[in-house]
């Protein structure tokens, strides 16, 4: 079983057009993803119907209200785009998010980049972000975060955030230098590594591919691919 | 679960490496050309491990010297581009002879200015005469940054001059829907697939807009991770054939090399 940790539906991803639920859902079928962690974008609908092979996620920003939020149906996990949508991590919509993660065991995915900022250009820059969730991982270490969208070297250049014990790496876009994916093991512990698309914007079996293709064990290959996701997510 | 035996493409020619002028990162990505048996074109844009916008002659000789030994020590997997610049006007031309002679098989130009520029023309028409394509760095970018950067206009304007002139426009130009639309009705230009995330969709753009003939793969390695450039191409919805095309017939034929045949 190989399950996708980022992907999303809706129109207008950065530069891409984007896609509707079932349309991603053939895409990822047809790179051999069994299941896709998805999340609206782009004003999409959270509660059109799902297929069987997705798991939402909630999309927030900061100005969601925590009273009117029905979390009931993604209860798994909520995203937020802090590099798009700034953040005042001090702030009570931060402290919202919190505790709802707490209060529901919801994951905190945190994503740093969707496509290439030359593309769609962050309001923030990642590293302001790194070294945040640098501050926030470690006194919320019972909430479980997984940090999306970073490049080897904005990991290798702050690695402290990547490295606890609540937080996991989704590699969608570990894609430089020449063997990224082995030199982000020697600085990560494999267990942490998460496969993500990034789909529709990339090609979900890119990250297949190179999983497979790259100078690692298939213990540790099968680990990235499904079984951290399935232990982070406490089962399918 | 796939296994590594079925997904690994049987052959593959990067069209798009850069030789770093720093040991241990050529000794690296040299050791993956070998590792998947792939040959590749390269070209060195400095010497000492960072690239050079707007070189010196004596940069420029000293790029090509690395790439020079790079391909007599490694003869079956180095075939070397040509580094020049076009404000050494007659100098850079008889640096491409120098190179040819040695055994070069292409011209690569960088930003130093844009190709459309009449001092490429000279270097264009040594082109035709020596029977080398011109590998141009393009990138539209929202903001410009660096002026002598060639846009696919400037790509139309030097292959619409020079007919018999072979151009490869390097990454798609980065927005791969105008890049392509804009060199379609060029048949003397080509696009490579190097050097941008592999966005959904743009391999099959390409195919669909140029023919399939005229997509090569590149990787822009060791700076992008050349498996994850390979994926591009391996998850395109096309066929088998034209994935062959891409993947190293289409590069071989370009080149003149054995195994260029479809």
């Amino acid at each position: 079983m190989i399950i996708d940790f980022n992907a999303h539906y809706g129109r207008e991803i950065g530069t891409t057009a984007g896609c509707g639920v079932e349309e991603l859902s053939r895409i990822e079928k047809s790179a051999g993803v069994d299941k896709i962690i998805a999340s609206a974008f782009g004003g999409e609908s959270n509660n059109q119907p799902f297929p069987g092979n997705m798991i939402r996620f909630i999309p927030i920003d900061p100005a969601f209200d925590k009273d009117q939020l029905d979390l009931e149906p993604f209860i798994k996990g909520i995203r937020i785009y802090p590099t798009y949508h700034p953040w005042d991590f001090d702030s009570p919509a931060m402290a919202d998010l919190l505790s709802l993660a707490r209060e529901k065991s919801s994951i905190i995915q945190v994503y740093l980049r969707l496509q290439d900022p030359r593309a769609m250009p962050p309001a923030v820059p990642s590293a302001t972000v790194i070294e945040a969730l640098d501050s926030i991982i470690p006194v919320n270490s019972d909430i479980r975060f997984v940090i999306s969208g970073a490049t080897y070297l904005e990991i290798a250049a702050n690695p402290a955030p990547f490295r606890y014990n609540n937080a996991w790496i989704e590699i969608s876009h570990v894609q430089h230098p020449i063997n990224s994916l082995p030199k982000l093991l020697d600085i990560i512990d494999s267990s942490r590594v998460l496969y993500g698309s990034g789909a529709p914007v990339l090609y979900p079996y890119v990250g297949i591919f190179r999983i497979l293709n790259s100078p690692i064990s298939q213990d540790i290959q099968e680990r990235i691919l499904t079984r951290n996701a399935i232990d982070l997510l406490g089962g399918i | 679960m796939f296994t590594t035996e079925t997904i690994k493409p049987r052959a593959v020619f990067d069209f798009h490496i850069h030789l770093m002028g720093e040991k241990r990162i050529d000794a690296e990505f040299l050791a993956f050309a070998r590792d998947w048996n792939m040959p590749f074109a390269v070209s060195c844009l400095g010497p000492e491990g960072h690239m050079i916008a707007n070189p010196t002659i004596n940069e420029c000789r000293r790029c090509n010297d690395l790439v020079i030994d790079l391909m007599e020590k490694h003869p079956d997997l180095a075939y070397g581009f040509c580094y020049v610049s076009q404000e050494h006007e007659h100098l850079a031309v008889e640096e491409v002879r120098r190179c040819v002679r040695n055994g070069m098989v292409g011209i690569k130009l960088w930003v130093a200015a844009k190709c459309s520029d009449e001092r490429t023309f000279p270097i264009a028409e040594e082109a035709i005469i020596s029977n080398v394509p011109i590998l141009q760095h393009s990138y539209l970018r929202w903001k410009e940054i660096l002026p002598g950067e060639s846009k696919p206009v400037d790509i139309v304007q030097l292959a619409k001059r020079y007919p018999k002139l072979n151009m490869i426009m390097a990454h798609m130009a980065f927005r791969w829907k105008e890049g392509v639309d804009t060199v379609k009705e060029c048949p003397n230009i080509y696009v490579d697939t190097s050097g941008f995330d592999p966005e959904l969709g743009s391999v099959e753009y390409a195919v669909e807009n140029l023919g399939v003939d005229h997509v090569l793969y590149g990787s822009d390695a060791p700076g992008r991770d050349p498996v994850c450039q390979l994926g591009r191409v391996m998850a395109a919805d096309i066929s088998a054939g034209d994935r062959e095309k891409i993947l190293h017939i289409n590069a071989k034929k370009l080149l003149g090399l054995a195994g260029g045949a479809a």
